[in-house]
């Protein structure tokens, strides 16, 4: 995996909001096949580096190749190989869930779109709610919604921002192993969430971001065996001392 | 706690929200551009106070005080616009069942250990100062009006506190469940009986404008306004009608002391009684407010994302699991025909509503352009002319189906696989034929009323699709550039006024600059003719299709401005 050429390759991005520094010379790489877990607190730059990566935001500093397409020079099929889904998906209300899925296909020149829907409205558990309007979802259907879109566009780069927010425990279920299964199928993922066991749970590597800046950049195994995880290696351990907040939290704890 | 701990404590609560609207719109004009909007916001509105107050067209010619009127004709004068404004309060109840209370508000209030009777005088209260701060509005209008405006103000405002509180009263009473017409509207969608109430008015004033080319044909040859009023006046019905109103009156064109202190002694009792009258009698409404409060927070909702006033209501109304309309792809199955058709279906299944509305409004174009005189050339120009501008700057305002109601998409939006201009154009395009086809209908409507037709027909129909859309683009690419989410009475509104107004300055701007310019080519052209003693024929055959070719490269230009503006957008900075 270490090998493959990456899918998603992001080089010294920098982002600024007037005075503000939200992401400090970032880089990083994602494989084929590998899902990079994105955490960090909150304000951290975690949705900023998203957005970014996706092309909602322009690209002020850095260098950022989507599918081996820069998305600077080529923003349209870096954008084509990517799917986004956002931690608050907003559907449009006029479309039925279908539409939906029609819409996103016919926007990414998805040919032969019906039978692919058919099966994502199963695995995602919205085959009740097909002809229902986006303005009537609530929060988790909209979620599985913002799911089955991004599946539908067979994408080569995956960018999730808190996608199991507002799930039942049914729904985080099938996400989770919907994840492990388009990974499978040679997907570069990038997963931001707060929720840490989901992060042990599916993420190859890590990537903690403090203020902006990557603090922390491995495998798992390899940021338990750092002097970041001297009391029994938990993620939130490793979380909270490469953020500093343990010290905040425990100073004698050191 | 006790009862009177609660209710002042509700009113701080009151005086809380009023202070924090005032600090909200104060720190809006923190920067040098808030500034800016904030004062031309306030100039606007005290300009246009001010013009109401001192301006030539003061008074009306419909003296309360004078102009030879009776005390009767200038009581029932009085009566009458209070009945009105009453009447279209009472329609508004019916969108209000129960008690309306803020999303903020709704659950925390009513978990409260706070009595039924306290919410209502709390709600009261805040609708208080609301209509205060309306009322000046009609102080205002009528200041010139009255024969004393110091009493008279009095009389105005205590009246509409009193219009409010009955409108109030009537909304409890539909939202009460002990009441048999509590029980009997319980689950009903009201807002449509009081928008169909409207529409039949609507509809009828209308109907009479087209029908009768004079008011004799309405009232007679021999009518006489002031003698229509003094047969009103003397009417038994009409003064037992109206009875309930005399003694708001009677204050409002209170002439002397004495006058002016019996009445606001008897007209401040009247309302102390109605006051809690209508809080005592509240009832059981909790499952009316329930419904009220969220249905108008999803109002208030659609409107934040930018859906005017119908739609957004439609929005709110539309019950969960309705039947949808389909649509064929019409636009075609490519990236920009699915952006149309997406657009299209929000068009087709929340707009029914705005689109009635906009028919009217080509309708009352129409009726306009049919005093144009002149030969059958200059007809069709000019009505052509008056119903696409009226119509387009009207129709685009308030049928918003492109970015401006899509800011809470925008994430999405931007992460298209779609060049940003394309985008713009396939977003903008169903709005755009929407409003053609009904400015198409409206001037040949013109044209077979009048029966006046000339080939210039042709240009000035083809020339609609171009306006419209140079315009709509306008429009769009300006809000993508100062993007805004405003609800009408919400905070911030003397701000949003100014920046409306500059925005709108901005646009005919711009508008007029694509206007010199064609107008520079052709009087070029016109020059070159001259020169070289050609036929001035040609060119003036040519002048329809050159501000064809000019209005389409002007919509081209703002496409492009639109697809940059789109780009530049930035999805974290706070709109308010």
């Amino acid at each position: 995996m270490e090998t493959a050429t990456p899918l998603l390759s992001v080089r010294n991005l920098t982002r600024r909001f007037d005075a503000v520094l939200a992401v400090d010379d970032l880089s990083f790489e994602v494989a084929p096949g590998e899902i990079l877990g994105l955490v960090g607190p909150n304000g951290a730059g975690k949705t900023t580096s998203l957005r970014t990566i996706a092309g909602i935001l322009p690209v002020q500093s850095g260098e950022i190749s989507v599918a081996g397409r820069d998305l600077k020079s080529d923003p349209m099929g870096a954008k084509s190989a990517l799917a986004w889904v956002p931690d608050d998906p907003q559907p449009d209300e006029s479309l039925t869930v279908l539409e939906h899925l029609e819409f996103t296909a016919g926007v990414y020149g998805v040919r032969d779109w019906s039978s692919v829907a058919s099966g994502l409205l199963e695995r995602f558990d919205l085959t009740a709610k097909v002809d229902a309007l986006g303005s009537e979802l609530s929060r988790g259907m909209r979620q599985k919604l913002a799911f089955a879109q991004a599946w539908i566009t067979g994408p080569q780069v995956l960018l999730m921002d808190e996608p199991l927010s507002g799930l039942d425990p049914l729904g985080i279920r099938a996400a989770k192993k919907e994840i492990r299964e388009i990974a499978a199928r040679g997907a570069a993922i990038v997963l931001s969430s707060h929720l840490l066991k989901l992060i042990e749970e599916l993420a190859d590597r890590l990537l903690i971001i403090d203020s902006g800046r990557a603090v922390f950049s491995g495998t798992l195994e390899e940021a338990r065996e750092s002097d970041l995880a001297e009391r029994g290696g938990s993620l939130e351990e490793i979380f909270l001392r490469a953020t500093g907040a343990m010290d905040q939290d425990d100073p004698a704890g050191g | 706690m006790g009862r009177s701990h609660d209710i002042f404590t509700l009113f701080r609560l009151a005086r809380l929200h009023w202070r924090a609207g005032f600090r909200k719109q104060f720190r809006r004009m923190r920067s040098p551009s808030g500034c800016l909007f904030g004062l031309l916001g306030f100039l606007l509105i005290t300009g246009w106070l001010g013009l109401m107050v001192f301006g030539p067209g003061r008074g009306g010619g419909m003296d309360w005080g004078d102009g030879g009127q009776s005390e009767e004709v200038r009581m029932l004068l009085v009566q009458a616009f209070l009945a009105a404004f009453g009447f279209l309060s009472l329609m508004g109840a019916f969108n209000a069942k129960g008690l309306y209370l803020p999303k903020s508000e709704l659950h925390a209030l009513l978990s409260a250990p706070i009595s039924t009777s306290d919410l209502v005088r709390y709600r009261l209260f805040v609708d208080g100062g609301k209509t205060a701060l309306s009322g000046v509005i009609f102080v205002a209008l009528f200041w010139n009006r009255l024969p004393s405006p110091g009493y008279g103000v009095f009389g105005i405002l205590l009246a509409l506190f009193a219009i409010t509180i009955l409108a109030r009263m009537f909304s409890l009473a539909l939202g009460n469940t002990n009441l048999w017409i509590g029980r009997f509207f319980v689950g009903r969608a009201l807002g449509r009986v009081g928008f169909s109430v409207g529409m039949v008015i609507w509809a009828a004033m209308i109907g009479l404008l087209v029908m009768a080319d004079t008011p004799g044909e309405i009232f007679g040859d021999d009518w006489s306004m002031d003698e229509l009023f003094q047969a009103a006046s003397e009417s038994p019905a009409v003064i037992a009608l109206l009875a309930p109103l005399r003694p708001f009156a009677e204050l409002v064109v209170a002439e002397t002391t004495g006058q002016f202190l019996t009445w606001l002694a008897v007209n401040v009792g009247v309302l102390v009684l109605l006051f809690e009258l209508c809080a005592r009698s509240a009832g059981e409404i909790r499952e009316a407010t329930l419904t009220t409060s969220e249905a108008l927070a999803k109002r208030i909702g659609a409107m934040r994302k930018g859906h005017t006033g119908l739609a957004a209501m439609g929005r709110a109304e539309r019950k969960a699991g309705a039947r949808v309309r389909r649509l064929p792809r019409l636009f075609g199955y490519g990236r920009l025909g699915t952006i149309a058709w997406a657009q299209l279906l929000g068009i087709t299944r929340f707009s029914l509503a705005t689109t009635l509305i906009g028919f009217i409004v080509v309708g009352l174009a129409v009726v306009m352009s049919l005093e144009i005189d002149g030969d059958a050339k200059e007809q069709v120009m000019m009505s052509s002319l008056m119903i696409t501008g009226l119509g387009t700057m009207y129709l685009a305002a308030t049928m918003r189906f492109d970015f401006r109601s899509s800011l809470s998409r925008m994430e999405s939006i931007k992460s298209w696989p779609i060049p940003s201009a394309r985008l713009f154009f396939a977003t903008v395009l169903p709005q755009v034929l929407l409003v053609t086809a009904l400015l198409v209908v409206g001037v040949l409507t013109r044209t077979l009323a009048k029966g006046v037709f000339h080939p210039a027909l042709v240009p000035c129909l083809l020339l609609i699709p171009a306006f419209v859309y140079a315009w709509v683009s306008l429009d769009n690419a300006v809000f993508l550039l100062f993007p805004v989410k405003f609800v009408p009475g919400q905070d911030g509104a003397v701000h949003h006024i100014g920046r409306s107004l500059l925005l709108l300055v901005l646009r005919l701007f711009l508008l007029s600059v694509a206007g010199g310019v064609l107008a520079l080519i052709i009087f070029a052209m016109y020059g070159v003719t001259e020169a070289l003693e050609m036929d001035s024929g040609v060119i003036e055959s040519a002048v329809p299709w050159i501000l064809f070719a000019g209005i389409l490269f002007a919509g081209w230009c703002f496409t492009l401005a639109g697809g940059a503006a789109l780009r530049r957008f930035d999805v974290s900075r706070q709109i308010s």
